[in-house]
């Protein structure tokens, strides 16, 4: 192990203590200055000022998690389209023929999604 | 030591973290989120050494751009087929899947 | 590099791939759903003959380099003999599980579609893994052959027990496949390459202990992950309930078809890219042998249900399987390998037969797979009974049946590496299994019919399927039983060029 790569990681260290110590300053000061006097409409909710209706941790309907599941596939799909533009050219009409049959495939998981009615909010 | 153990021992650590959270964890959904953890340490490990090792060809990023789509093929189906067991028994407990055994 | 070469190589699976496509459009689109076991099948049927035309091709030199294998896209996929043998095995398991499964699924008005499509897709992936001569390309084949089966044995999703199959098996494979893909990055850090034979270079050039123990780290995490999916033991724990609750074609298929793709993909890979490197993994694997021949036959005496059962002795055959892979890799012969690819085909004829005899029977009464129901099996449906028999007596390996050529192989193999006591160990588990058989054959035979065991009134979706194929899997364990010298010439000659590059 080289000492300059001790030393790099050194001013890394010392970052994040200084990070730390100076968010505990602040929420030390702003406790020792600042007055406290807790009264209900202090402690009501804040956000748009009217009370929160039901938990916040209630179940969300099944049919979300469908459309979440189509987008995540297709979207992540999506990552092999970057590096096959930056060799676009050196691929030539092979390449590109192949990202076509590629795109199809997913098309056509686009095509039987919503012929089997997994689009629809039913 | 140079800045490729650094890496593989942050990609064992988490593959570590992901596979202790697979084992230990009864929600199926946590257990899926430990299962990618586990990819992603795969995936770190795949591009440090692409990146640091020397003569090692560029394949590994291209593998890890893989197993990033891979991971998330699993976790559709995965997620799909805990959809489905919900349905039936409205639990995401593993241990409370304890029709078969023997 | 010809990008046409390249589709060459790789096109048996294209045609099966295409097959999958054709099946989820036709379903999309066509209100009859009987036809689409036919269309399903006949991509299956295609990609074979595609395969057998390539064999003979590569056998006779003409288009094909017959001392050379074709390779495609930069190194990833060649065509060889050996990936072609494993191709028909894949579709004539493939085809074999459509006829079982037709009936099975119209009885449960299951959709039959996504079931084939799916399946074709399996059966792509298999076909990719014994294909693959790259790591990248053989995790992708991995994960393509894992992810639509997860689906499968769930497919009956509204049985609490096949979606508890479903989930388990998720959770076991999806876990074991973290583990192949870290471990396989870990060959990628050991050599620098990605394909088998860079592998292979990459790895004679390490040198150092700290190297070493690298390697080491990465095989045992390539071996879980392969343990995982042929279920040895200790990693066994998911197989029999999954195998229990899972549809029982599908059990079927699970058994033989991504089995038999995962032995030989893994043992191309571990002959391939790390045949050199055998020291390092050897113990590992002998443990892994031992343990799973000895705990699966042990653990399968006491089932009463006959899935389960199945699925411990399946177990019990992926131990015996393990063998080939020690003979070929401590001897640095093929014998080893051929051996499996041999046992592979007995196994699946075998296993695909007595789980069509359990749908069969499924078909026609109420079953629940208990060995108790199936008594006086041989009154009331003595044809099946019959059928079960010849299976049941090849699955202990006695002659004159496949189930005794393929041990007898794999033995010879381990013996001729001079592992002698390995093979002792197994001839001693393959008695103990006789146990287990034979009492299925007692039953049928010597045991009177459960209350209840009615024939339901002939049922409206027609048996042809299962009958047919039971009794062809029958008639292939007899006949290959008496001449088994064909399919062990063939085998010998699928290994004899990849071994050792």
């Amino acid at each position: 192990m080289t000492s300059e790569y001790l030393t790099n990681w050194l001013y890394v260290w010392f970052f994040i203590a200084a990070g730390g110590a100076l968010v505990v300053l602040i929420l030390l000061f702003s406790k020792l200055i600042n007055p406290s006097h807790l009264t209900a409409e202090k402690l009501a909710p804040y956000e748009c000022g009217i009370p929160p209706v039901g938990n916040p941790w209630a179940p969300f309907a099944v049919r979300y998690y469908v459309f979440g599941l189509l987008f995540l596939v297709f979207d992540v799909e999506a990552v092999f389209l970057f590096p096959w533009t930056l060799v676009f050219r050196t691929l030539g009409t092979a390449g590109f023929v192949e990202m076509l049959l590629f795109i199809a495939v997913l098309g056509f998981g686009l095509l039987y999604a919503w012929r089997k009615g997994a689009l629809e909010w039913a | 030591m140079n800045a490729l153990y650094w890496w593989l021992t942050l990609a064992v650590l988490l593959f570590c973290i992901g596979a202790f959270g697979v084992l230990v964890r009864r929600n199926v959904i946590v257990v899926v989120m430990c299962l990618e953890l586990m990819l992603n340490a795969v995936n770190i490990a795949l591009v440090a050494i692409s990146n640091f090792r020397a003569g090692a060809l560029g394949a590994g990023t291209l593998f890890s751009l893989f197993i990033i789509t891979l991971a998330a093929a699993e976790v559709t189906v995965g997620l799909a087929i805990v959809i489905a067991n919900y349905r039936n028994r409205r639990t995401v407990q593993t241990d409370q899947y304890d029709e078969l055994k023997g | 590099m010809n990008a046409g070469n390249a589709v060459v190589v790789i096109l048996p699976g294209v045609v099966v791939a295409v097959g999958a496509f054709v099946v989820f459009l036709v379903d999309l689109f066509v209100a009859r759903k009987a036809v689409l076991a036919w269309i399903a099948a006949a991509g299956l049927i295609t990609g074979a003959a595609v395969a057998v035309g390539q064999w003979i091709s590569v056998s006779n030199g003409l288009h094909f380099n017959a001392r050379k294998p074709q390779t495609g896209f930069a190194g990833m996929v060649s065509l060889d003999k050996y990936a072609l043998f494993c191709v028909v095995l894949f579709a004539g398991i493939g085809v074999a599980t459509i006829m079982l499964s037709d009936a099975y699924l119209a009885r449960r008005k299951a959709a039959r579609g996504e079931f084939y499509g799916l399946l074709l897709l399996v059966i792509t992936g298999m076909i990719g893994m014994v294909v693959s001569t790259d790591v990248v390309a053989f995790f992708v084949s991995f994960e393509l052959m894992s992810l639509p089966t997860y689906v499968l044995a769930g497919y009956l999703w509204r049985d609490e027990r096949s979606g508890e199959a479903s989930i388990k098996y998720f959770v076991t494979g999806a876990f074991s496949s973290a583990i192949l893909a870290f471990g396989l990055a870990l060959v990628y850090g050991a050599s620098g390459q990605t394909t088998y034979s860079g592998i292979a270079a990459g790895l004679a050039k390490l040198s150092g202990l700290d190297a070493r123990g690298f390697l080491v780290v990465a095989f045992v995490l390539v071996v879980t992950g392969f343990g995982f999916k042929i279920s040895a033991v200790p990693f066994h724990n998911w197989a029999p309930d999954v195998y229990e609750g899972a549809p029982t074609p599908v059990t079927a298929f699970m058994a033989t078809g991504v089995k038999a793709a995962a032995f030989a993909g893994f043992a191309r890979l571990f002959v391939a890219a790390a045949g050199l490197q055998w020291q390092t993994w050897a113990h590992t694997m002998t443990i892994l042998a031992v343990l799973t021949m000895v705990v699966g036959n042990v653990l399968a005496l006491p089932q009463r249900n006959l899935k389960r059962m199945l699925a411990y002795s399946s177990i019990a055959h992926a131990g015996y399987l393990t063998l080939g892979l020690i003979a070929a890799g401590t001897s640095g012969k093929p014998l080893g390998i051929a051996a499996i690819l041999f046992y592979l085909f007995a196994y699946a004829l075998m296993n695909l037969g007595a789980f069509g005899v359990l749908i069969w029977i499924r078909n026609r009464r109420k079953f629940a797979y208990t060995l108790g129901e199936i008594g006086g099996l041989a009154r009331t449906m003595p044809w099946a009974a019959i059928l079960m028999a010849v299976f049941m007596v090849s699955l202990t390996g006695i002659p004159p049946t496949i189930g005794f050529w393929g041990k007898f192989y794999l033995f010879t193999a381990v013996v001729q590496a001079n592992l002698t006591w390995l093979a002792i160990v197994a001839v001693i588990m393959s008695s103990v299994s006789a146990y287990y058989y034979l009492r299925v054959v007692w039953y049928m035979y010597f045991r009177e019919a459960p209350q209840g065991a009615e024939m339901e009134a002939e049922p409206k979706s027609s048996q042809l399927g299962v009958t047919v194929a039971v009794s062809l899997a029958a008639a292939g364990v007899l006949v290959v039983g008496l001449f088994p010298e064909p399919l062990l010439k063939a085998a010998e000659g699928a290994v004899r060029l990849i071994f050792g590059g």
